[in-house]
């Protein structure tokens, strides 16, 4: 074998793995998995393709400049996933619009962006999801019928009779 | 989500699909069947 022939050899011929936490939103009708912090909704049975979502500079824009491939590492784009004790934060916080929030495993490829505590890449595709119990408002009938509606993406959903305040347990739970 | 500086980058090739629809769909499906050759008639 060439030393071209391995240059151009994939360093893994696994995906990664890593979590994640979504909000659940309705989109098209459905309920679907949606990004935390932006407005990207995950597709069912099909990988999300990252792109880069940070406005381009204005010389860039004047002059029709593509965006570039996502995700570049000097950059801050492609689709994020980190260790259940990175991601935790996102089950407490406050977002509004979301049906439920569930954290799940991930599987990550393509291109993937190792950084100090997770991954950048540009493809995923959701490998379990857990619907951890709400604070208060929402019954057990209601996330059920959430896990009911998230089997759409073929993977293994499981509710979980936790709190999602109560991380701790949650994480025991899952890991 | 705050993971920090990157420190190198890898590429990733799956070998297995890592979406189960798309998977399925390659696979073919078991109550699949195949027709049976019909035996050669000598005459036919």
């Amino acid at each position: 074998m060439t030393v071209a022939a391995l240059e151009g050899a994939p360093d893994y011929a696994e995906a990664f793995e890593a979590w994640r936490v979504w909000r659940v939103v309705r989109h098209d009708g459905d309920l679907a998995l949606a990004s935390v912090v932006k407005r990207t909704v995950w597709p069912a049975g099909e990988p999300l393709a990252a792109e880069c979502l940070k406005a381009l500079p204005l010389f860039d824009w004047l002059r029709r400049r593509q965006p570039h491939v996502a995700p570049e590492p000097r950059c801050e784009c492609g689709i994020y996933a980190a260790g259940l004790d990175c991601v935790r934060s996102y089950l407490t916080d406050a977002l509004p619009d979301a049906r439920a929030r569930v954290i799940g495993r991930v599987a990550l490829w393509g291109s993937v962006v190792e950084c100090e505590r997770g991954f950048r890449a540009s493809y995923a595709y959701p490998l379990a999801l857990y619907v951890p119990l709400p604070r208060r408002g929402r019954s057990r009938a209601a996330i059920e019928e959430v896990a009911e509606a998230l089997t759409r993406y073929d993977v293994p959903v499981e509710v979980l009779s936790i709190d999602r305040s109560d991380v701790g347990a949650l994480l025991h739970a899952l890991d | 989500m705050q993971i920090g500086k990157p420190r190198r980058i890898h590429r990733v090739e799956p070998v297995k699909d890592p979406v189960p629809r798309r998977r399925r769909e390659q696979e073919p499906s078991p109550s699949r069947s195949v027709p049976a050759k019909e035996p050669a008639v000598p005459g036919r």
